[in-house]
């Protein structure tokens, strides 16, 4: 048995330069999140290059950050350019004043904007699609145990999974590379999750970390590219596009 | 004993002949695979026809001719017209290159033997001629996704160096080979070059009717969203225009104290500009409009919409690619609202961006009739010609980006999610 519930607890930082928006924030996303049963952890900031320093020295981990991009000394787009490194994964919420803000099709970390003028709802559905977005793939472990060693990892961190000879396999994760004495078919019967597919005869792919699709091979989020089988091409679409269909 | 292997040997050789037959068709019609059973029957096809061969030759390539026919119509779904004109020419074909094999075969061994159809040696020509088909099977099973380019390659070749052979033959002056035969093979193998060709132009011209089909309704979605803008822009326009009319209008309300009529002059003026204003999506105008204007049509008609877009911008989509997409999901949605039975109707649209994905879902209520038949929702709009290409339309603009379209209906919910890989610019 390889699933095993795992709590995932999201760690929110909610920074803005006046006390009583940071409060109203707070309060927004306590709400919405309540409700969806998803459990958090909020710290709140005043001054952004407090949060910097937390993050860059202190090695802070947040995985979602609410900021208000017109602060006084570091901007909220400053602040995104500098975590980009350190917290590569982390999803940003900027609350503007403006309503023609967009996300740059580059700016990977920037999730969405919330318009002030319409704070309340747009913030809270935000904060709950981030919310779901980072959960994904988090609650869940998969254990690989041999005589040496028990490794647990979690199914988001997995990129793919390679065919290894005959009977093994080799994950890889965003921490390194993990080898199974599994056959492929075996490890994707023990991960029984939608987010994992077969692109081609020796590689299983984690959909969470597909960047997009070029041509015929799949690019994930650390930059490999695999090629998929012409005959898969059509079902592996099919396959992304149903699992982001029910989960957007 | 003898007979025995021979009726074995035949209804292989023609088995690997009928084989050949069906795979050539089913890649150039379908570009997909023929499965096991095609084998089974090929040979069964062959065992028949080998028994009944004393009977008459010409009446057996006939029979043998239709049950292919039948074959490809039952089990494969091929256009019957196409698939009697390849045929047709792949056994005129068939019949050369055994000609030719046996010909020359007895030629090089100068052996007259190889040429009598009652002989072992012509037998073994014939194998020949069916080993070098095996190859070719193999090697189009094998080549997988450009077995359609390599196929259409190989025909072309085959026709001309038959052509050539042919011509050899006639030049050559080891064995004398009658005149009549001779004429009748060289005419055959002229015809068959010209259909090789014709069946290439044929099939040119199909893809490109197609693809001006195509064109052209994107085109005419296109047309009439700009001159709804249009239309809404020049009523903007004559605002301005007679802004100081309104001016007057306006003073004369207040300064008489009518403050409760000029409000309600106000807010006649205001609707237009309204309407330009209200909400920006995607970042394109014309796009924007399009949205604005179907939803408020939805709503107009009482139906329950919901919209969210995270649509991220400096992409490499197309404005007339996301029109014809949007344009033509949003209208399905619109036209299938009409059906009495399905209230409350909804209509929810959702863009959001994933990693370097768009996804584009449309969600609205349905009639459980749908029918999702053959990977195309057969329409159920009065007009099957024009209507069904929305479908079309969208998916191939949404394969320009490597992505596709997914439709399903259940729980009264029919919803459509089309993914798209951009890069950014």
């Amino acid at each position: 048995m390889n699933e095993k519930a795992v709590l995932v607890l999201i760690k929110i930082a909610i920074c803005d330069d006046k006390e009583d928006a940071v409060a109203l924030h707070e309060k927004i996303v306590r709400d919405s999140l309540h409700q969806c049963g998803i459990s958090y952890d909020i710290t709140t900031y005043t001054v952004s290059k407090n949060l910097l320093y937390d993050i860059m020295e202190d090695g802070f981990f947040y995985d979602l950050l609410l900021l208000d991009i017109e602060m006084p000394e570091i901007s909220g787009m400053q602040i995104s350019e500098k975590l980009k490194h350190i917290l590569p994964n982390v999803k940003i919420i900027f609350v503007t004043s403006h309503t023609e803000y967009a996300i740059d099709a580059y700016e990977l970390s920037i999730f969405r904007y919330i318009p002030k003028s319409n704070l309340e709802s747009k913030l809270a559905s935000g904060v709950v699609d981030a919310a779901k977005l980072i959960e994904l793939g988090a609650k869940q472990e998969y254990t690989i145990k041999t005589s040496k060693r028990m490794e647990r990892i979690p199914y988001k961190d997995i990129y793919y999974i390679q065919r290894d000879g005959g009977k093994n396999s080799i994950l890889y994760t965003s921490t390194g590379i993990s080898k199974v004495r599994k056959t492929l078919q075996q490890v994707h019967t023990e991960l029984s999750a939608q987010e994992f597919i077969f692109i081609d005869r020796s590689y299983i792919v984690n959909i969470i970390q597909i960047m997009k699709i070029c041509n015929n091979t799949v690019v994930l989020k650390n930059g490999v590219e695999l090629a998929v089988s012409r005959s898969h091409l059509q079902e592996v679409k099919q396959q992304i596009n149903k699992f982001w269909g029910t989960h957007i | 004993m003898i007979e025995w292997c021979k009726v074995l040997s035949y209804s292989l050789t023609n088995g690997i002949r009928v084989f050949m037959c069906l795979l050539m068709v089913v890649q150039l019609l379908k570009s997909s695979k023929v499965g096991r059973s095609a084998l089974w029957l090929s040979w069964l096809l062959g065992l028949l026809t080998a028994i009944l061969l004393p009977i008459s030759n010409l009446g057996i390539k006939a029979m043998e001719v239709f049950a292919i026919l039948i074959i490809l119509y039952i089990r494969f779904h091929c256009k019957l017209r196409i698939c009697t004109f390849l045929t047709l020419f792949y056994e005129i074909a068939v019949e050369l290159w055994d000609f030719l094999f046996s010909t020359g075969i007895a030629i090089i061994l100068h052996n007259e033997a190889f040429m009598d159809n009652t002989t072992f040696e012509y037998v073994v020509a014939v194998w020949l001629v069916r080993l070098l088909m095996i190859c070719i099977a193999i090697f189009i099973i094998k080549q997988n996704d450009k077995a359609a380019k390599a196929f259409n390659r190989l025909i072309s070749i085959i026709s001309v160096i038959g052509m050539f052979c042919i011509l050899v033959l006639t030049e050559q002056s080891l064995i004398l080979l009658p005149d009549a035969q001779l004429i009748k093979w060289v005419i055959l193998s002229v015809i068959l070059l010209m259909s090789v060709l014709f069946y290439k132009l044929n099939h040119q011209y199909e893809m490109e009717r197609e693809l001006a089909r195509l064109k052209t309704e994107q085109i005419e979605l296109i047309e009439s969203e700009y001159r709804r803008l249009n239309r809404v822009y020049s009523v903007n326009a004559k605002l301005y225009h007679d802004f100081h009319n309104h001016l007057d209008a306006l003073y004369f309300y207040i300064s008489h104290g009518q403050s409760e009529s000029a409000l309600c002059y106000i807010k006649d003026l205001r609707t237009p500009v309204e309407k330009i204003t209200r909400c920006i999506w995607t970042g394109d105008d014309a796009v924007d409009y399009m949205i604005s204007s179907k939803i408020a049509v939805a709503e107009h008609s009482g139906i329950r919409t919901k919209v969210s877009i995270d649509f991220p911008r400096h992409t490499n989509i197309k404005s007339t690619d996301l029109t014809a997409i949007l344009g033509n999901l949003l209208d399905n949605a619109l036209d299938a609202m009409v059906e009495p039975s399905i209230s409350p109707y909804f209509l929810y649209l959702t863009i959001r961006r994933i990693n370097d994905m768009l996804i584009i879902k449309v969600e609205n209520s349905c009639v459980e009739k749908v029918m999702i038949g053959d990977a195309d929702i057969k329409t159920t709009k009065a007009d099957t010609e024009l209507h069904g290409w929305g479908l079309k339309s969208v998916r191939a603009a949404a394969e320009r980006y490597d992505g596709t379209l997914d439709i399903s209906c259940e729980n009264g919910v029919f919803c459509t999610v089309v993914m798209l890989s951009f890069e950014a610019i």
